[in-house]
């Protein structure tokens, strides 16, 4: 049977513990939440860190709750608690709907919201409805707080900006205005939600009492080295009434913008077509929760 | 480092170090080999067990993070005078199992889903093993055993 | 309906209840002291020779107590195929190599205390290489001046080495040019199959131990006990009677377990260190050391009458057997055997092709065995004859598939890489199968309605198929049965259940010849030392060969039954009836079983009740399919998705109609995977890139259509209870009918597997549909 290498083991049990842990260990600690990916990496040889600081111990790190302006999610808020929480189904349906397709049941359970985002793979479930809903991530780190939004920590493949001996503690996600309405939609080629992404696309759009278009967010996975805004789709959206035209004419856009590769599970032309697809998709989706105005 | 835990009820003190996965506890300091390993990555579900009544694949989960929990594994599923558990004797009687090496690891999943619903809808089943791989029986006649377990029409 | 008395019915798996509570019954289950721990130090290269290799490092490692290489490992040429001796399959590999031939080819095994150390030490091991070209695909192979694979002048069995070929096969009825010539249409397909694994869940892994005695025990996860033990003795060298192949319950094995991979090595170092030894694959070398699908490349050329006649057909092979050689020549030659003679009106037929080697993954056996690559561009052709003649597929097959009491030339032509057998097909309900199958399918009704045009569009197909019943005039199976002092028996055979439900299935035919309940039968399979012969699990070979032998052990104890009951009632064997664990005279006096063998155990005549008994066929009667599938494509994405599944199977007389259903519905969705998703990818230097489950994808629940299995009511005179064989033939449905479900959605026929929605997607992009 297969075993981890040998490494330094540690379950502190308050948050600057951990910090200082990791700030004493160096460059390649290695945080441990859910561990569905960590644990994986340090199988196959991909990552073998010197420290792993298991953050098991430390209360308060996970739940959902009503927050000032907001909803707030503790960074080890398992991806199953996501997706049952009511809260998050009615302010942020984009996430909810990411939540549901995040890879099995039973590894749904382990996975936290914050491992998902300091994982940062390219392939995120979870970076695209955040960052359409323009959630930010506070991060402790012996230095003191910091806040950040999601979308600017993506730096490359597997890179944030965070550095090794910092922790997201939890994420913010602010509340939406009237007539907002967003949607997620991927691709894998095993069905349900049990497999990484070819594409993934979330949408979000913001109504005015016409029904034009006044605010539009859309940001795509696995098309790009790491989670991606489109900000031409969006500009193509801003103003406009909705249309089988218009979100059209964003698909293009967002088709044209994304920078696939080609890899295993698809070619970067084949992506950019399922970009089209999905963008258009999950616009439509969208645009019926703003209409439907489910969120409040 | 010592690693406390409840498994089948009862409770358990091993040494573990923190490369340990929880897979590794059962099957090599506990001999508890009912609970198989398939992929080593969480793909095919072989290793599920219950977590707190929780199914998780226990070969991703690192043993210290179940610390303290109550674990379940097939072995715990039949009652001590060795009767089988439903969804262990719908297995039986459904033809649900060929062979057996995937089984412990959906019969842990479905015990849970069972306990959470106990009349759960085909496409509900469908979606609750979605993380558990059969290679021997096309996953017709595992839903048929849920069917029957929790006593719904079976569809055929 | 007979009056069988559990033959038919649904009696439960003799083996449900150790599986379904965990029962320590597989081979990674056993926990031995002291253990040695196997790792493999893998090619890294498609082909290389090993200049040199230094071990020193690894063997100073505290806790490594043997390493393995072909400095000081024997020699001798073998091949790594179970199968029937001497095999069909060249001797071209040794244990280890100085050269290798596939990245993920042996190169050394390190056995020490812990799998960490021993693993640790393969990477001590120091290993000069020569590059040699690799060949790295079919068009490679055969090129002008290609690399040669196999120069070594000690291998044997090579039809070509020079040309790379492993096996050559041709058989030739009537004048296929003659025939194209006569007929109103011709129609032609090249189709291309991939590279696919196995997968059963638990990979190989097998453990080893000297006995109390010195004599070597392996407990191994095999289908093939006696072939291991055989090939082993042959390998190291010593006498078959010194060696114990023990095998427990398999986790699957799909024919990847007819493969010798792991014994001859652990042998050695139990043998070398007396210590017990286990080596279990990782899922990496499940995929990338072990045995593959052998991909194949198949021109067939189909002739009809406009009356729609199939009058003339031509089939010509080319397989990528890899590395080395094994079932190279055999899963060529069913692409054609257990294809072609569907289509016996035909009277032109002409069967080619080769099996070359490549510096790619190997080939092994792998359920549905070649047929499944030949009836991929067969069944598109027909398919296109009959779209071609406007007239329904369905119509098509019935009036050309073959029926009972007839035969097909190929029989006799072809066999399993030689001649085969002439055969006068004994029961074929391939007609019943159309008929039930399109019935549930609606395929008059599905058929008739107006052609989807939006942006996802409905299709249906089609295809038939056959597989046979073990290899005839080769394959063996024998059984014993011994009865005891409460009635009950011992059935041991050598036959293999890898989950199938063999055991199950050998212990109602025991029970229904001595009229026991199934409780009162106690199986046993598979222990060299323990139970007769057999060759094993593999070529749909289980219920109608080993069957067969166990009802004739079977018969035999009931006459001795019969005879010590004879003598208990004063009345003549002849006359006596047996059933309900009881000996009956016409007068109505009886005696129990349980009776009978005390009198036999302790009191007069005194004599174990006890039979074995063996079982060569004379022929394969084939188990015959009809495959119905609808599909939608969705054609902005290339998505296929399946709507419905039906499968009407003549498998004669259903031993256990619920687990015959079982063994068709998993090669369906095996066949599934194949057609749609499986595919072992390959960079440029032959090195597989989706070496795990994340990357390479089996069908999960949310992934197979609802899959609805018909058994067609069918009674075999040659079989045992008029059974045949039901195990491979589902797998090979899936692909042709598929892509001519494609076909009627979009009008393209794709000819190369799997139709993932890239590949449709592209296809569709190219035939200008958006």
């Amino acid at each position: 049977m297969q075993r981890l290498r040998r490494f330094e083991y540690h379950e502190p049990a308050t948050i600057d513990e951990a910090t200082g842990i990791l700030a004493a260990a160096g460059d390649d600690a290695r945080v441990l939440a859910g561990g569905t990916d960590l644990v994986i990496d340090m199988k196959t040889g991909r990552m073998r860190p010197s420290t792993v600081v298991n953050l098991k111990g430390i209360t308060g790190l996970a739940g959902i709750e009503e927050a000032e302006g907001g909803v707030r999610i503790g960074a080890l808020t398992k991806v199953t608690a996501v997706e049952a929480s009511e809260l998050v189904a009615r302010r942020c349906p984009a996430l909810n709907q990411a939540a549901a397709v995040l890879a099995s049941p039973s590894v749904r359970v382990l996975a936290t919201i914050g491992g998902n985002i300091g994982r940062a793979s390219p392939a995120s479930d979870l970076g695209p409805p955040l960052i359409v809903h323009g959630a930010t991530v506070a991060v402790e780190s012996p230095e003191g707080p910091r806040e950040d939004l999601v979308e600017d920590l993506y730096v490359g493949p597997v890179t944030t900006t965070l550095a090794s001996h910092e922790i997201i503690t939890s994420v913010f996600i602010p509340a939406t205005p009237r007539r907002f309405g967003s949607a997620h939609l991927k691709i894998g080629s095993r069905g349900g939600g049990t497999d990484i992404s070819m594409v993934g696309v979330s949408a979000a759009m913001t109504l005015d009492a016409d029904g034009s278009i006044v605010d539009a967010v859309i940001a795509l996975a696995s098309v790009a080295p790491t989670p991606m805004r489109a900000p031409d789709a969006e500009g193509a959206l801003i103003g406009e009434t909705p249309s089988e035209e218009v979100f059209a004419a964003a698909a293009t856009a967002a088709a044209g913008e994304c920078r696939p590769i080609s890899d295993l599970r698809a070619s970067a032309s084949h992506r950019v077509a399922l970009v089209r697809v999905l963008t258009t998709r999950a616009l439509s989706a969208a645009l019926e929760i703003a209409r439907n105005g489910e969120v409040s | 480092m010592n690693l406390s835990l409840t498994v089948n009820g009862a409770a358990v003190t091993v040494e573990a170090d923190g490369a340990d996965t929880l897979l590794m506890v059962l099957r090599d300091r506990l001999r508890l080999t009912g609970t198989k390993e398939g992929c080593t990555e969480g793909e095919c579900g072989a290793c599920t067990v219950l977590v707190d009544g929780v199914p998780v694949d226990s070969c991703i989960l690192a043993a210290h993070s179940a610390a303290g929990s109550e674990v379940q594994t097939v072995e715990g599923l039949a009652d001590r005078g060795g009767a089988l558990s439903p969804i262990q004797q719908a297995f039986i009687d459904n033809f649900s199992v060929q062979c057996g090496f995937c089984t412990p690891g959906f019969l842990m999943t479905l015990t849970a889903l069972i306990a959470e619903d106990p009349t759960p809808e085909e496409e509900w089943v469908k979606a609750a093993v979605s993380g558990n791989l059969c290679r021997c029986t096309g996953y017709t006649t595992i839903v048929d055993a849920v069917m029957a377990a929790t006593g719904q029409e079976v569809a055929r | 309906m007979s009056d069988f008395t559990t033959i038919g019915f649904n009696e439960r798996k003799v083996d449900g209840d150790s599986l379904v509570t965990g029962k320590p019954v597989f081979a990674g289950d056993l926990d031995l002291d002291h253990v040695l721990h196997l790792a493999l130090l893998a090619s890294p290269h498609a082909h290389a020779k090993i200049v040199s290799i230094d071990t020193s490092r690894a063997e100073a490692l505290e806790g490594v107590e043997l390493v393995l290489d072909h400095r000081n490992t024997p020699p001798t040429r073998y091949t790594t195929a179970g199968q029937g001796y001497p095999e069909p399959s060249p001797y071209d590999a040794r244990m280890f190599d100085t050269t290798v031939r596939f990245v993920g080819d042996r190169v050394a095994v390190v056995a020490a205390d812990t799998l960490e150390i021993a693993r640790e030490a393969c990477g001590l091991i120091d290993v000069e290489w020569e590059l040699l070209p690799p060949v790295l695909s079919i068009d490679d192979s055969i090129a002008e001046g290609a690399t040669i694979v196999h120069p070594e002048e000690d291998a044997s069995g090579i039809f070509d080495a020079a040309r790379n070929i492993a096996g050559a096969v041709e058989a030739v009825v009537g004048n296929v040019e003659a025939g194209f010539a006569d007929s109103d249409i011709v129609v032609e397909t090249t189709c291309e199959t991939q590279y696919a694994q196995h997968v059963p869940l638990e990979p190989h892994i097998a453990q080893s131990w000297m006995d109390e005695h010195g004599r070597l025990v392996i407990y191994t996860s095999t289908q093939v006990p006696f072939h291991a033990r055989r090939i082993v003795s042959r390998v190291l060298d010593i006498p078959v009677h010194r060696v114990r192949v023990i095998k427990p319950r398999l986790g699957g094995g799909f024919g990847v377990k007819q493969e010798i991979l792991q014994e001859d090595v652990l042998g050695l170092v139990t043998l070398r260190t007396g210590r017990p030894a286990r080596w279990e694959y990782s899922r990496k070398e499940e995929f990338v050391s072990s045995r593959t699908r052998h991909p194949m490349r198949v021109r067939v050329k189909v002739g009809a009458t406009s009356d729609g006649m199939i009058t003339a057909l031509e089939m010509d092979a080319i397989s990528n057997s890899g590395g080395y050689g094994t079932h190279g020549l055999t899963v060529l030659s069913n692409a054609g055997s257990k294809t072609l003679p569907m289509y016996n009106k035909a009277e032109h037929i002409k069967f080619s092709g080769k099996a070359v080697y490549t510096t790619m993954p190997v080939g092994g056996a792998y359920r549905g065995y070649g047929a499944t690559q030949g009836c991929f561009p067969l069944e598109t052709a027909i398919d296109e004859v009959a779209v071609r003649l406007g007239v329904d597929p369905l119509e098509l097959r019935r009036r050309n598939h073959i029926r009972t009491g007839e035969t097909s030339p190929l029989f006799e032509e072809l066999g399993e890489g030689r001649k085969g057998v002439e055969m006068t097909i004994s029961s074929c309900e391939l007609g019943k199968c159309l008929d039930s199958g399109a019935e549930l399918f609606g395929w008059e009704a599905k058929r008739s309605r107006p052609k989807d045009e939006g942006r996802v569009r409905r299709g249906i197909g089609l295809s038939i198929h056959m597989q046979g019943s073990g290899i005839p005039e080769v394959d063996m199976g024998a059984a014993s049965i011994k009865m005891n002092d409460d009635g009950s028996i011992n059935l041991h055979v050598g036959a293999t259940d890898l989950g199938t439900g063999s055991d199950t299935i050998l212990a109602q035919m025991a029970a229904e010849v001595l009229g026991l309940p199934l409780g009162k039968v106690i199986v046993l399979s598979s222990d060299t030392d323990l139970t007769p012969f057999d060759v094993g699990a593999y070529a749909s070979s289980t219920t109608y060969v080993s069957g067969t032998a166990v009802v004739r052990a079977a018969t035999d104890v009931k006459q001795q039954v019969l005879e010590v009951a004879a003598a208990m009632l004063g009345s003549p064997a002849d006359g006596l009836m047996l059933g309900d664990e009881r000996v009956t005279s016409p007068d109505g006096q009886s005696v129990t079983l349980a009776e009978i063998n005390l009198r036999s155990l302790y009191g007069a005549d005194q004599k174990q009740i006890a039979a074995t008994a063996s079982f060569v066929p004379s022929e394969s009667p084939p188990p015959f399919m009809a495959s119905f599938v609808e599909v939608e494509v969705d054609i902005v994405t290339g998505k296929v998705t399946l709507l419905d599944y039906v499968a009407a199977v003549d498998c004669g007389q259903a031993i256990n109609p619920a687990m015959a259903e079982g063994q068709v519905e998993g090669a369906l969705a095996n066949g599934i995977g194949y057609a749609l998703m499986e595919e072992m990818v390959f960079d440029g230097s032959g090195r597989v890139r989706n070496a795990d489950m994340a990357r390479y994808k089996l069908p999960g629940t949310l992934d197979l259509a609802p899959i609805k299995v018909i058994l067609v009511e069918s009674h075999d005179p040659t079989g045992p209870m008029g059974a045949k064989s039901v195990g491979e033939i589902g797998i090979n449905g899936p692909i042709p009918s598929i892509a001519n479900a494609i076909y009627d959605a979009i009008g393209i026929r794709l000819t190369e597997t799997p139709f993932s929605p890239e590949k449709v997607w592209r296809a569709m992009r190219d035939a200008g549909i958006e």
